[in-house]
């Protein structure tokens, strides 16, 4: 299991959202996540990426516990997140956001510009590269130098899968992919993601789009009134 | 010929206070209202280690940037903790708290009557006390702050700053530290800052705490919101357009009396005019919203 949810519950001023939530993820497989508007979805989210605690209960990550661990630590792991309003860098480029999700990149302590500048360009020079197999990969290719606040609504939502992979997410956390996309950028999304299944990415998404996610799941969570309903095996 | 180089002079203390504004606003979206301050720091260290010292000009010019990087640190302290309008805020206060002691810690600053006599820079054996040679020296040291920002705009460091203004949030679930970049913008921002100071207050040879008051800081930033935000070509456009314009005014003939003043109207309604119709200023790339 690369996931482990177990009997999650938070409360926000005495206000019950999540109630006993436990389930798993195998690796390199689609989950959806189901629930009415304010089920308790997205706060689910943010206690796996680390933005919230929970009152109770742990989430484990490759058997670590993610209990004490901040969103950069949980970052650092290797679970990414995207927004239901996708959260991208909007007076950069495509190029600079897909580079702004890598990891640990040398240019960013000062100290490097004066030990080892070499190591910087170089480091540069070949995250600049994966920038452009990312950009293919997602369907942007030729909107690399583009940007990013100019994209259209539903490359931004691939734009923000993109930047996940660049920061070589091993499970991604999607929030309404689907959402405000028309029909093809729908299936553009969902080719994507089999993809990576492909690949031995886990994902869970969270969608209201019922139907394109069910199709591409290989388990469907309901999460009602704060419980966890699991229905099992849609796609093997 | 003396009227064009004073005229550079100013161009160049403008320019290195737009640039290291640009750093704070353009690129970090960081709206301090606190820059005047460190440029008025950073005169009156130079103008104490320079008179009561004996320091040389140089010693006087680290020893200004050093003691920026040290007083800046409650500007970074609200960098991290508060955002938008409350960081301005807080730096509003910061400005108005440094401008009262300038104004007020006689022993040190001689309060409103300001420091006279400061030496021109010495650098080398050479004396640059014509108003020809100061000018070649602001113009190197002006050269060499452009170039340190034109390759910071090239280094990967300059997106991280860039990243922290467009999404704070963003950045932190890519594993990214904001504190860390706004803390970098505003150290670089405090220090650059002192330089103009140094420049200033070796150009004029007296200082007063009425150069470096919150209207100052507010300049600095239409400054930079004139010529644009996040680019240096912004940054030099809007230190031309604020030095030069009201220069040109004056060869339209206006009576004595009031030319002065319709100058500065002249000039506001031309701020009005760029603010309205061009919001992202002659080159910028960002705008607050």
């Amino acid at each position: 299991m690369i996931l482990k949810v177990e009997h999650i519950s938070k409360s926000f001023n005495g206000l019950s959202v999540l109630k006993d939530v436990s389930f798993e993820l195998s690796e390199g497989t689609i989950t959806s996540l189901f629930g009415e508007n304010g089920s308790g979805k997205t706060t689910l989210f943010h206690i796996i990426a680390g933005f919230l605690k929970p009152t109770s209960g742990n989430v484990y990550f490759q058997d670590e516990n993610l209990h004490h661990k901040s969103a950069d630590e949980i970052d650092e792991l290797g679970i990414g997140r995207t927004w239901q309003t996708p959260r991208i860098f909007k007076n950069l480029s495509v190029q600079d956001n897909l580079l702004l999700a890598t990891k640990d990149h040398p240019g960013e302590r000062v100290l490097n510009y004066l030990l080892k500048p070499g190591i910087i360009w170089r480091e540069e020079t070949n995250r600049k590269e994966r920038a452009e197999k990312v950009c293919d990969e997602i369907g942007l290719a030729r909107k690399l130098q583009k940007t990013a606040g100019a994209l259209s609504y539903g490359q931004q939502k691939l734009l923000s899968i993109g930047m996940l992979l660049m920061n070589d997410a091993e499970l991604l956390l999607l929030d309404e992919p689907f959402a405000g996309v028309n029909a093809k950028m729908v299936d553009a999304i969902s080719e994507l993601l089999l993809q990576l299944k492909e690949r031995g990415k886990t994902v869970l998404l969270v969608e209201h789009n019922r139907s394109k996610a069910t199709e591409i799941s290989y388990k469907v969570l309901h999460l009602v009134k704060g419980r966890i309903q699991e229905q099992e095996g849609i796609t093997p | 010929m003396n009227y064009l180089l004073h005229i550079l002079i100013m161009c160049e203390i403008y320019l290195i206070l737009a640039l290291a504004m640009n750093l704070l606003a353009g690129y970090s979206g960081l709206l301090s209202l606190s820059q005047a301050a460190f440029y008025g720091i950073g005169a009156y260290v130079a103008a104490l280690l320079l008179i009561q010292a004996g320091a040389s000009f140089t010693l006087s010019l680290f020893g200004a940037i050093a003691f920026n990087l040290i007083v800046c640190l409650p500007v970074v302290w609200f960098a991290i903790r508060l955002r938008d309008l409350f960081f301005a805020l807080a730096t509003l206060a910061w400005q108005i708290i440094v401008f009262a002691v300038l104004y007020n810690w006689t022993a040190f600053t001689n309060g409103p009557f300001g420091i006279t006599g400061i030496p021109k820079p010495e650098l080398f054996g050479l004396y640059f006390s014509s108003l020809p040679v100061f000018t070649v020296l602001g113009s190197i040291i002006t050269l060499l702050v452009l170039l340190f920002f034109m390759g910071l705009h090239k280094t990967p460091l300059s997106r991280f700053f860039q990243g922290v203004r467009d999404d704070q949030l963003a950045m932190m679930s890519f594993g990214k530290k904001p504190a860390y970049f706004k803390t970098l913008a505003v150290v670089i921002s405090s220090g650059v800052s002192a330089i103009a100071g140094v420049l200033f207050a070796t150009y004029f040879s007296y200082i007063d705490p009425t150069s470096f008051t919150l209207d100052e800081s507010i300049l600095i930033i239409s400054i930079v919101l004139i010529g644009g935000l996040g680019t240096i070509k912004g940054s030099v456009a809007g230190a031309l357009f604020y030095v030069l314009l009201p220069e040109l005014l004056r060869f339209i003939n206006i009576p004595d009396t009031i030319a002065a003043n319709l100058r500065m109207m002249i000039y506001a309604t031309v701020l009005i005019m760029v603010v309205m119709y061009r919001p992202y200023g002659f080159y910028g790339k960002y705008t607050f919203e």
